[in-house]
């Protein structure tokens, strides 16, 4: 209640409570559904949320695990449009996992692939689920030399010199 | 201000390659030379989609017009082309530039010679048409062109068909040149590529392996014509050098000599006057003056055999995405270095056209950086999670291959001028070009073979990356003989009609090769300058 008298003080988040209200009340919905009104900074630093991103990262492989927490501070400096797509899709994976598996203390990334495949596959949701990836893999490939952690390696950029050239008939070591 | 006046010795139209060699040989002689360049600015584009890849535009469906489209499109490429009747996935869209340097400028340096096989197809295979001359004839122009261009290539590989003197040795292999030579072995000999580009320690102003060298070669290691030959005669009194001036068209004189060419210098048209006349702009802008010049005293330019713009073609490509189960460190050092030219002359060359083999050191339809090819899965196939990441991964085992092949050049394909005009008032070109029944059939074979290299061992999988006709390889349309009733120019390319016009450019090959055509087309110009009929 609290949160919602908070938003109340502003004109802006006014109108946005009596709409969340109104389609609340017409929908039947219950106030989960509608969490995106959440705030992106708090959502970022819940553990599920780490272990969503964990389904469409892997950050285990090699060289990703230290994209974690840039990628975690580029999500939570959002735009509104942008932390709302996030939130509302993460808020449906949660609900979806929870209905499957009750809670995450069962959590897999495979159980969790399954949620997620099933988003983009349900009409209702997945337009908004795709936008929500576009949006992650958007931030986490802005962040610096990811490119490195892509491939486990160094490579060349265009227009200076070959990071390779004395060696480039050779492999490279992958670390 | 170009005096009406004045006569220069020689007049070349075009600043690329071709213009640069003639103007460098006839400067060297203490003539007098006026280049007239239709762009107005050197053409260097601040990315590698700004070049490497064509894209293309459709401006209108009836006539079926299109332009080249990317950034700064219209400084660059107002050259609109009309194509009609073609195969759908074969029309020629044109890609060639403006600017002092010309294409040039932008070229990757690929410097393959034709074989001699490909002077005499009639002869030897009994399709296309012979040369007027052998291979042979033109071999020493070539070993100038190798020397002038700085051309670095190989030495002492058995199976090459020709004896060359390169200024500089070949790159060296990649590490996926390596592995693919051993996968494709022995259908696909893989062996270093020829490029006019400096193989030198980058201290010493050679190569430094950026990915970027076409576009800007960030050691000026890759031949311009406009930086290596252009620049030293600048302030050489006897070099007129005219930018931003279109060449409209040519004017005779009552014994079908040229007399002029118009030039449209503020809007209005100026004459430019010589003794010799050298077209050097490519294939299609040269085309597009001599069909405009159409003379209503005097009669038509170049075209007493009617078969001006005829033999038309480039060639032919099919693209594969090759998925190989080793790991190939992709993305490093040149876009290419190695091709395969062990097919050029198969035995079955009666039956179907030449071809080759090039490998590209990444999968350029995926991206050549991980963070391109991060995005391009993600935007364009959608992918996500661990199979986005996974194909990411999946792409250090990527290349490009490009099954490159001939495609016969006949009559019936033909440049001719459009109805519509450009934003000069000239004609825009009107490309009507069809594969032949053989073209078809060394397609079809070029499938089969891509079906076939899945099957090796080393090989994880090929997907067809796309095909269609290379709109930088613009060949015939004035094709050379010696007969005036069968061709338009002669063995040194001085049209047949005229004692003083030449025409160079990639316009007068009589067969296309399998192999990039720039080496020949500048061996072709120095055969033409050096015409002992061009007297003072």
């Amino acid at each position: 209640m609290d949160f919602l008298f908070g938003r109340l003080l502003t004109r802006r988040g006014f109108i946005k409570s009596v709409l969340v209200f109104l389609v609340a009340s017409i929908t039947g919905c219950s106030r989960e559904v509608l969490e995106y009104d959440a705030d992106i900074t708090a959502v970022t630093g819940e553990d599920s949320f780490s272990q969503f991103l964990d389904v469409l990262i892997p950050f285990n492989k090699p060289g990703l695990g230290r994209y974690r927490e840039p990628l975690l501070g580029r999500l939570s400096n959002l735009g509104e449009k942008e932390s709302e797509a996030v939130i509302r899709m993460y808020s449906g994976f949660k609900r979806e996992f929870l209905k499957k598996h009750s809670s995450f203390q069962s959590f897999s990334i495979k159980k969790g692939e399954k949620v997620v495949s099933e988003m983009l596959e349900s009409r209702s949701i997945s337009d908004n689920t795709d936008r929500a990836l576009d949006i992650i893999y958007e931030e986490i490939s802005k962040l610096k030399d990811i490119g490195y952690g892509l491939w486990g390696r160094e490579y060349s950029h265009s227009g200076v010199m070959c990071a390779f050239w004395d060696n480039y008939d050779k492999p490279v070591i992958v670390k | 201000m170009v005096s009406t006046d004045k006569v220069f010795d020689i007049c070349i139209v075009g600043s690329g390659i071709t213009g640069s060699l003639a103007a460098d040989h006839f400067l060297s002689k203490g003539l007098k030379v006026v280049m007239l360049e239709r762009g107005d600015d050197v053409y260097l584009p601040d990315t590698q989609d700004g070049y490497w890849f064509e894209k293309w535009q459709s401006v209108s469906k009836n006539p079926n017009i299109y332009r080249n489209y990317w950034k700064n499109a219209e400084k660059y490429f107002d050259d609109l082309v009309e194509i009609e009747n073609v195969n759908k996935d074969f029309g020629f869209h044109y890609n060639m530039k403006y600017g002092l340097g010309g294409s040039g400028a932008v070229w990757s340096g690929a410097s393959w010679r034709m074989t001699p096989e490909d002077f005499r197809t009639r002869t030897l295979f009994g399709y296309g048409r012979d040369w007027p001359f052998t291979y042979d004839e033109l071999s020493p122009y070539y070993d100038t062109v190798e020397q002038a261009l700085f051309t670095s290539g190989p030495k002492d590989i058995p199976s090459w068909p020709w004896k060359n003197n390169y200024r500089y040795p070949a790159f060296r292999q990649s590490y996926l040149d390596k592995v693919v030579k051993k996968v494709f072995y022995p259908e696909f000999n893989i062996t270093p590529n020829a490029f006019s580009v400096k193989n030198l320690p980058p201290e010493e102003g050679g190569c430094v392996g950026a990915k970027a060298c076409v576009v800007k070669c960030p050691a000026n290691a890759r031949f311009r014509p406009d930086l290596h030959i252009l620049k030293k005669h600048f302030n050489n009194k006897d070099f007129t050098l005219l930018m931003g001036k279109p060449c409209v068209n040519i004017n005779l004189r009552g014994d079908r000599s040229v007399e002029s060419v118009s030039i449209l210098k503020d809007g209005t048209v100026s004459k430019v006057r010589a003794k010799y006349f050298f077209l050097a702009a490519n294939t299609i802008e040269n085309l597009r003056i001599l069909h405009n010049s159409a003379d209503t005293v005097n009669g038509p330019i170049a075209n007493s055999s009617g078969l001006l713009g005829c033999y038309f073609s480039s060639h032919g490509a099919l693209v594969m995405s090759v998925i190989m189960k080793e790991k190939l460190f992709v993305g490093r050092g040149r876009p290419t270095t190695s091709s395969a030219i062990n097919t050029l002359n198969h035995r079955e060359r009666v039956r179907f056209n030449s071809y080759m083999m090039e490998i590209w050191n990444s999968d350029w339809s995926i991206g050549t950086a991980p963070t391109a090819i991060f995005n391009n899965l993600r935007i364009k196939e959608r992918n996500w999670g661990r199979t986005l990441f996974e194909k990411v991964q999946e792409a250090d085992h990527r290349f490009a291959a490009t099954l490159i092949f001939e495609t016969e050049m006949r009559q019936r394909n033909k440049v001719t001028l459009s109805g519509v005009k450009d934003k000069f008032g000239i004609p825009l070109a009107k490309v009507d070009f069809k594969l032949s029944p053989r073209d078809e059939r060394t397609f079809s074979y070029m499938k089969i073979i891509a079906n076939k290299l899945k099957e090796k061992e080393g090989v994880k999988d090929i997907k067809k990356g796309g095909y269609g006709l290379n709109g930088n390889h613009p060949m015939g349309g004035y094709v050379c003989g010696d007969d005036p009733r069968t061709s338009v120019v002669d063995g040194f390319m001085k049209c047949h009609d005229h004692r003083n016009l030449y025409l160079l450019g990639g316009g007068a090959f009589n067969s296309t090769s399998a192999l990039n055509p720039t080496h020949t087309i500048a061996a072709l110009a120095l055969k033409a300058v050096n015409d002992e009929r061009i007297s003072f």
